[in-house]
């Protein structure tokens, strides 16, 4: 592929088996890509930031897919060595700060749109025939809806087997209704009441709205949740809000700090229809698949932010229209080198 | 010394955290001395020191004590720092809140316990209302919190104190008592004009019919700055087993203790407007800071925030059996700490 990519895919691993067989998932997601890269003809560069890799374990690039000459995609392997993971106080406790890693990928990214996601993904045709149609706006974010598959994919199925299998085997499904613009239920505690339910609190967002400042009207038709696994916007954009906000914590819920952060600064929300959504593997160590109680465990294990400090957080960019600016300069660490291996 | 109808639980250490600590201690203490002297209201006050400073004194050496005659007791309990250092983040935390709260509710004597804090004056109405003793077992109590200056003179006596307090409030947190269809403060609409909440009161009326009864309950309680004011009986604290107790940051662990005790079947009472706390405001209080401070605060001292807290409490008010956190021996019931009572009993 000679053309310089329309579309930077950043994502972040690392070769540690977290939640299970991340192995098996990380290839799923890397075929479906070569695969719908040349499908659609699509031009895409995948960055992918492998962080603190384990010293007894082999790199990703030894051991995921590789595109061929011709494919429509190109892999991109940054590696963040240990030295930096040391860093942060919490080195010992979180072997991977997600949300870092993908802005080292955002900062190196080479495409005029950049999508951060996650490795256990697959995305719909629609879906990607969206993204192939080439006409993303600068000034808008796109989201698309998250819907949970089992584990059972088999990875000698061709793509559009694997597809067809995923659209059957729906578990649960994440993200904004489109026909529910006044509120977003899931903001407000709703997500999984039922249509004549979400359909009546629509309606009474409606008038909620009137007495609502702007502020807090538009934190609540935000569509956040399960944003790291598709956040999409120009590259200027990326830069334009500095990336995910660097944080010594758990990366949890930073991705809809990101998604405010836009809002705030006049970036208009776009949410792909139900149809062009992803399909993420279900995994054990899954936020979305876990127990409440479990949950506070992990906190207390590895803690991170959480929706309280969020919506604080959201309302104060969004009345001041501006980031956080909490940011250093070099988010993103764009003023080292590492090591990159590139494929083809 | 016969069994005090209350006890009151509070946690500190002599480390001036938020600074000007002491003075605000003094103000708690005094108030209380006197308000149980008016009221005729036997209390005690169990104050859980944890961690204690080395280089500084004991809380027990440098605060008000009650006299002989006087209704208040205070028992010091010392948790040692042999004790904090069990916890991973014993040298993030110097304090932790909920779990020096529990050692003092397993210690409790009074039939019933009111969990608060070291920066806060009673109003009279509120004082009136415990002393009536008619508080019911079957029951949790909650009320308003109301933030004023850090500007009271402790020269002066308590009714200008309280009268100062009732005219300098900066903010209010709490539910209006007469708005029980819907916590207004979940959607930040508190401080909205009175016609304006009763409406939205109104308006979730019909939308709380179509929810499931657990988010029903969960957005009636009234959650907000619950560490200052949470008020049962001695055996509904037993029942939710106290604050759950974790390695983290103390914040918004207060509001699990109350949703246990919806899950469970409590039943919420929240005092009138004028029956409130006065708490004193200060740098380091969570109220106080802005958001970008708070993300800095937490990165440096995490903790659980309301996403949690909204999936923990549906999960407990759907099974109705509280959130089984804790170990049989919570609030280390099974050690013996050092303590010291006052005021002294002759011999």
């Amino acid at each position: 592929m000679k053309e310089e990519p329309y579309l930077s895919i950043v994502a972040t691993s690392r070769n540690d088996h977290h939640g299970g067989d991340v192995l098996n998932r990380m290839r799923l997601f890397v075929a479906g890509l070569i695969a719908q890269t040349s499908l659609h003809r699509l031009p895409a560069e995948l960055v992918l930031v492998e962080w603190n890799p384990p010293e007894d374990q082999p790199l990703l690039q030894h051991i995921l897919p590789k595109p061929e000459h011709g494919d429509f995609l190109s892999i991109r392997y940054v590696i963040v060595p240990k030295e930096i993971h040391q860093r942060y106080k919490r080195s010992k406790e979180l072997t991977l700060f997600q949300m870092i890693a993908k802005n080292v990928g955002i900062r190196r990214a080479k495409g005029e749109f950049i999508l951060c996601t996650n490795i256990d993904i697959l995305f719909s045709d629609k879906l990607f025939k969206a993204l192939a149609a080439r006409k993303l706006r600068s000034d808008t974010f796109y989201r698309a809806n998250r819907c949970d598959v089992p584990d059972l994919i088999d990875p000698a199925w061709d793509v559009s087997k694997q597809l067809a299998w995923c659209d059957k085997n729906i578990i649960r499904r994440l993200g904004m209704n489109t026909r529910f613009k006044n509120m977003n239920p899931e903001m407000a505690g709703f997500r999984n009441e039922t249509y004549r339910t979400q359909w009546m609190f629509n309606k009474a967002a409606w008038m909620l709205n009137l007495f609502l400042p702007e502020e807090r009207r538009k934190y609540y038709q935000a569509d956040c949740v399960a944003s790291g696994d598709f956040t999409l916007m120009a590259k200027t954009a990326w830069l334009d809000i500095q990336g995910y906000l660097e944080l010594d914590l758990h990366a949890v819920h930073v991705d809809t700090l990101a998604i405010l952060a836009a809002l705030a600064i006049g970036y208009h929300q776009h949410v792909f229809p139900s149809k062009a959504c992803t399909y993420h593997i279900e995994h054990t160590e899954g936020w979305e698949s876990m127990t409440p109680l479990e949950k506070v465990r992990l906190q207390e294990e590895k803690p991170g932010i959480d929706y309280g400090l969020v919506y604080d957080l959201g309302q104060h960019v969004l009345k001041n229209k501006r980031t956080y600016d909490l940011n250093p300069d070099n988010w993103g660490y764009s003023n080292l080198l590492f090591a990159e291996h590139n494929f083809p | 010394m016969s069994t005090p109808y209350l006890s009151i639980v509070a946690a500190s250490r002599n480390d001036n955290h938020g600074g000007d600590m002491l003075q605000r201690m003094r103000l708690f203490v005094n108030g209380l001395i006197a308000q149980t002297n008016r009221h005729q209201l036997p209390v005690e006050l169990i104050m859980v020191e944890w961690n204690p400073p080395k280089d500084q004194p004991l809380l027990q050496d440098i605060l008000p004590k009650p006299q002989n005659g006087d209704l208040l007791t205070i028992r010091y309990v010392i948790v040692p720092k042999e004790i904090h250092q069990q916890y991973k983040r014993a040298n993030e935390i110097p304090l932790f809140q909920m779990i020096a709260k529990n050692v003092g509710i397993r210690r409790a004597r009074g039939e019933f316990i009111l969990c608060t804090n070291v920066d806060l004056l009673f109003s009279d109405p509120l004082f009136r209302e415990l002393a009536s003793r008619k508080l019911t077992d079957d029951t949790f109590y909650r009320a308003n919190r109301c933030d004023v200056p850090n500007g009271i003179d402790p020269e002066w006596k308590l009714e200008t104190q309280l009268d100062w307090c009732s005219k300098n409030i900066i903010r209010r947190l709490g539910m209006d008592a007469r708005l029980r269809n819907f916590n207004l403060e979940q959607l930040g609409m508190s401080h909205r004009a009175f016609y304006l909440r009763w409406l939205i009161d109104k308006l979730a009326l019909p939308v709380g019919i179509l929810v499931s009864p657990e988010k029903r309950k969960y957005y009636r309680i009234d959650t907000f700055a619950c560490g200052d004011f949470t008020l049962m009986s001695r055996q509904a604290w037993l029942n939710i087993r106290g604050y759950v107790e974790l390695d983290l940051y103390s914040i918004h662990i207060d509001t699990l203790g109350l949703i246990s005790a919806a899950s469970l079947g409590y039943r919420q009472h929240i005092f009138p407007r004028k029956a409130c706390t006065y708490h004193i405001d200060h740098d380091l209080g969570w109220s106080a800071m802005t958001p970008l401070e708070k993300i800095k605060f937490l990165e440096a001292r995490p903790g659980i925030d309301y996403g949690l807290i909204l999936e923990a409490g549906l999960f407990a008010l759907q099974r109705k059996q509280g959130l089984s956190f804790n170990s049989p021996n919570w609030g280390f019931v099974d050690l013996t700490f050092e303590e010291h009572a006052f005021p002294l009993t002759e011999g």
